[in-house]
């Protein structure tokens, strides 16, 4: 690994109450290359944050390796645990943790203050301390006590400190998640921004796929403690390989039938529902299938067509036929809730597509829009 | 987070010898609260069983121990004497619990949940009360409810006879004494869980049909009633250790409680140490099951206590027409536990001896009491060796249970050891404590007896408890993550304690500074034996006064000390007030 980047190996941190598992991390596994904006995303408590104060130092893990730029901070096997607090780490926590008896400056030059590496002069820290305000546009507020700000303000600050003494890694824990939706949508963007500007790396931990999908290159599934999927935004959400994940990350329809035939990873089969209808999908990479075996089909809701079948004329391509059972209009789009045999589907449809209550139609979608997943 | 990770802890183990380990785990930390241990086990073990061994103990008439006996449990077993104290105890401290309650939480209820007029008036009175020496104030009683006092006097002049109406010197005179002299504490704590109660769910039970009485009855009490039993349970255990009102009406009045007896019997002469250790272990086994009992009730009221929302004003409650009729109430309060007694003390302070309430007397009113009081060097060295053994045990108190707080409340290593050495005191009476200490103090190598010190390091023993609360409750209100962005800057452990953890946490520390500063300033209990002719402290030597009868000088010494301690505790209730409002004492 060269550069600041991560190298997480096996971590594994069970916490058990006297009788059972409560919680935690078993075996995550992942490499971050320099300047990456990694995600983890889950539902709380999956293990993400356990995950993300283990590489922090804030826990002592079971068992694992734990690497940035090249120094080991954490080793079982060796017995290296270097304290957290000589692993030059930002860290932005998800209360903010502003010390509310001291300035904004105070707040933002403590870790300059108190390092242990390195001395700083007075002048280096007034430096370096406006330097990381003027980055998070706070410039003007130095003298301001912590106890004075809003809470974008303080999100503003943490991230300040987190970044001034210019960290090899960055971990951000749920951040966004006390601020008020809009401010919310507003900071997401800046802190992307902000990241790509540092060009620190940097791991986020959040349960919001919204916010995952537009700031991460690399997107980390937890569940129930296993790291599930590890991927770019757009093949977690085009290509889930699970239930957990095609069903977390936005909505999908799970249609559940039988494989025609037998196929290899990433190909096309043919899947057909007890009715008889059969339609194409596409297998996930480890998803190789056998003839006959049950699978379930995730197809998302805005990946579908919707048209009405008329008496006599043939329907062509890729779908399949049902009745419409409810219908919605919600301005953007119009949903469509159609019944198949057994199971209703849903589609986000064209909001000036009128269609009704008791029409038959056909669902379109295309091959790679139905992912056969693992259960 | 209540889960531990077992196997977290095998692997840590294993890592130990190469020290090796996060910096809040290992290190420094370890080594304070290894030293905090021993400080703690020395303080509060030693006295329990210095008791117990003295209890045992064979004593000669010279206080040579020669030893093993039962003797002191068989007399006690075999003494008729000892079911009357025990039944004396139990009759008063329960009997005294219902009346404050009575009058506190009446007056709690009007003032924190309705429209009454005169609130302020209520919280003066609880704020005065806080100031006041027992000594004192149990004293004005006497004068008030005595032969002389204006009570009898008007009987004697509506009856024409010369008999009394009321004797205080009677078990039924220390009961009232005792209930008025804790209501205003009854008050305060009563006063905080009704305003922190939520409003919401008495209307939600009238938005759902239920009349007013139906509300009150089936959800005001019946949330309020585990607050209410814990706090009962607590003034009852207090009025079990209580010793000024059993001490001044009691022992003239010949109706002995444990507290007095064990007094009475290290005062004879030569001194019954045996039945006193004796009586203070049956004290001590007593109050531990009490603490017991009332820490499972406490557990229950905080659970109803959490469903409260927070920073949520109640609506008050519509008295109508009887707002007139609430006012009143409270004036009555306010004239019967504070403005009675304390013009009952201007006048004794003004009169050069106890005289009855008459014009005649008024000829005689003169300062020459305040004088005597501000100019005899005896009265400054009382104040001096008071403020001295307070301000000793307040900071000394809050400088051990500040660290063993964080190390409790952050289940850092030590914490729950530290958490229970430090509360431990709590089943010390005042009066058993001071047979243990003195005790102590006669077997040390170096000479400790009847120097200030001695009563400093009683009262810190003593009062470590409540330290440990104000403490603990501190610091579960500073968020964690304040001091893990603290570490994650790059800060050690020490670092972290001193420049986060200590400055955040020195309103919590400096309310518990007062309250203990408040207690000790007036204790008596743990004094009254250990106090020597170099070493008195003021509430000592008040009782000395009254029973010198100099009740002139006791009465303006007494003013004067209440307004300096008034102005102190103004500023501990203010504090109290802004923080926490959890915490009975």
């Amino acid at each position: 690994m060269h550069g600041n980047g991560v190298t997480v190996e096996n971590l594994r941190k069970i916490y058990v109450t006297s009788e059972q598992i409560a919680g935690g991390i078993h075996a995550a596994n992942f490499n971050l290359p320099e300047g990456t904006f990694f995600t983890l995303l889950g539902p709380s408590g999956c293990g993400k944050t356990t995950t993300l104060r283990c590489i922090a130092g804030l826990e002592q893990p079971d068992e694992g390796r734990i690497e940035v730029g090249g120094t080991t901070f954490f080793d079982a096997d060796r017995g290296i645990a270097v304290p957290l607090n000589r692993r030059g780490i930002g860290m932005v926590f998800q209360s903010y943790a502003i010390w509310p008896h001291m300035t904004v400056f105070e707040n933002v030059s403590f870790p300059l203050r108190v390092a242990k590496d390195r001395s700083y002069g007075r002048e280096e820290i007034r430096a370096l301390s406006e330097k990381a305000l003027a980055t998070v546009g706070l410039d003007q507020f130095a003298d301001r006590s912590a106890t004075r700000l809003s809470g974008g303000q303080q999100q503003r600050v943490a991230l300040a400190r987190a970044i001034v003494r210019e960290p090899r890694l960055l971990l951000l824990d749920e951040p966004l998640s006390n601020l008020d939706a809009s401010l919310r949508e507003t900071m997401r963007q800046e802190l992307k921004r902000l990241q790509r500007q540092i060009g620190v790396t940097t791991i986020y931990v959040t349960h919001d796929q919204a916010e995952a999908f537009e700031m991460s290159d690399q997107i980390a599934v937890i569940d129930k403690g296993h790291v599930v999927q590890i991927g770019a935004p757009e093949s977690i959400y085009f290509r889930p390989k699970n239930i957990f994940v095609a069903s977390f990350v936005g909505n999908t329809n799970l249609v559940r039938g039988i494989a025609t035939g037998k196929s290899g990873n990433n190909a096309a089969t043919t899947v057909r529902l007890p009715s008889g209808a059969a339609f194409r999908c596409l297998t996930t990479d480890g998803g190789a299938l056998n003839g006959g075996s049950a699978v379930t089909v995730s197809i998302r809701p805005e990946a579908i067509a919707v048209g009405l079948v008329k008496a006599g004329a043939s329907t062509t391509g890729n779908g399949l036929e049902g009745v419409i059972s409810d219908v919605a209009f919600l301005g953007n789009m119009r949903r469509y809730e159609i019944r198949l045999d057994q199971t209703v589907i849903t589609a986000n449809s064209d909001p000036r597509q009128t269609l009704g209550i008791g029409d038959r139609v056909f669902a379109r979608f295309d091959l790679e829009d139905a992912i056969v997943l693992a259960e | 987070m209540t889960a531990t990770s077992r196997a977290g802890r095998a692997v840590l183990r294993t890592w130990l010898p190469s020290g090796r380990i996060l910096g809040g785990i290992g290190g420094p930390v370890r080594v304070l609260a290894l030293v905090l241990i021993v400080l703690l086990a020395l303080l509060v073990i030693p006295p329990i069983l210095t008791l117990v061994e003295l209890s045992f103990s064979d004593i000669g008439l010279d206080g040579t121990r020669s030893g093993f006996t039962l003797a002191h449990y068989r007399d006690l077993a075999g003494d008729t004497d000892f079911i009357r104290v025990l039944f004396n105890t139990v009759v008063f401290a329960a009997s005294a619990t219902l009346i404050s309650l009575l009058l506190g939480g009446t007056l709690a209820w009007l003032v924190e949940r309705t429209n009454t007029p005169f609130k302020r008036l209520a919280y003066l009175t609880a704020i005065v009360s806080l100031g006041t020496p027992y000594v004192l104030y149990v004293m004005s009683w006497l004068y008030i409810l005595g032969r002389a006092g204006p009570v009898n006097q008007l009987y004697r002049w509506l009856s024409g006879g010369s008999g009394v109406l009321f004797d205080p010197y009677t078990l039924t005179g220390m009961i009232v004494v005792e209930g008025f002299l804790w209501s205003p504490l009854v008050f305060l704590l009563m006063a905080a869980s009704f305003r922190m109660a939520n409003a919401e769910m008495e209307e939600a039970a009238r938005m759902n049909g239920a009349s007013v009485f139906d509300t009150i009855r089936l959800i005001s009490l019946r949330l309020a009633w585990p607050a209410i039993l814990a706090l009962a349970m607590f003034v009852f255990i207090r009025n079990i250790e209580s010793f000024e009102v059993p001490a001044l009406i009691g022992i003239p009045g010949k109706v002995q409680v444990l507290t007095t007896d064990i007094y009475l019997a290290v005062k004879e002469f030569p001194p019954q140490l045996g039945h006193a250790a004796s009586f203070s272990v049956v004290m001590l086994v007593l109050i531990a099951v009490l603490i017991h009992f009332y820490g499972r009730i406490a557990r229950q009221a905080d659970r109803y206590a959490s469903i409260t929302g927070k920073g949520f004003r109640p609506r008050p409650f519509d008295l109508g027409a009887a707002r007139p009729v609430a006012g009143a109430v409270i004036v009555v309060i306010f004239l019967i536990v504070l403005a009675l007694p304390l013009m009952a003390l201007v006048w004794m302070a003004l009169t050069p001896y106890v005289a009855p309430v008459t014009l005649a007397g008024m000829k005689t009113l003169s300062l020459h009491n305040f004088i005597a009081v501000l100019t005899a060097p005896y009265y400054l060295t009382l104040a001096v060796n008071t403020l001295l053994v307070s301000v000793f045990a307040a900071t000394t108190a809050m400088l051990l249970t500040g660290l063993a707080g964080w190390l409790a409340a952050r289940r850092r290593f030590g914490g729950r050891i530290v958490d229970q050495l430090a509360t431990v005191p709590l089943i010390f009476p005042g009066i058993v404590l001071g047979v243990a200490v003195l005790d102590m103090s006669l077997r040390m190598p170096f000479s400790i007896y009847g120097t200030v010190w001695l009563i400093g390091f009683a009262y810190l023993i003593r009062y470590m408890p409540y330290g440990m609360r104000y403490a603990y409750s501190g610091v579960l209100q500073l968020h964690r993550e304040l001091e893990e962005a603290s570490e994650a800057s790059g800060a050690g452990v020490l670092q972290t304690l001193g420049r986060i953890t200590a400055p955040l946490l020195s309103p919590a520390l400096m309310a518990g500074w007062l309250f203990i500063f408040l207690i000790a300033s007036r204790e008596l209990s743990i004094a009254v034996l250990l106090a020597g002719p170099q070493s008195q402290v003021i509430a000592v030597a008040m009782l000395d006064l009254w029973q010198n009868g100099q009740a002139g000088e006791l009465s303006a010494l007494g003013l004067l000390w209440t307004v300096l301690m008034v102005i102190v505790a103004s500023i501990f209730q203010y504090l109290e007030r802004r923080g926490s409002t959890e915490t009975f004492g």
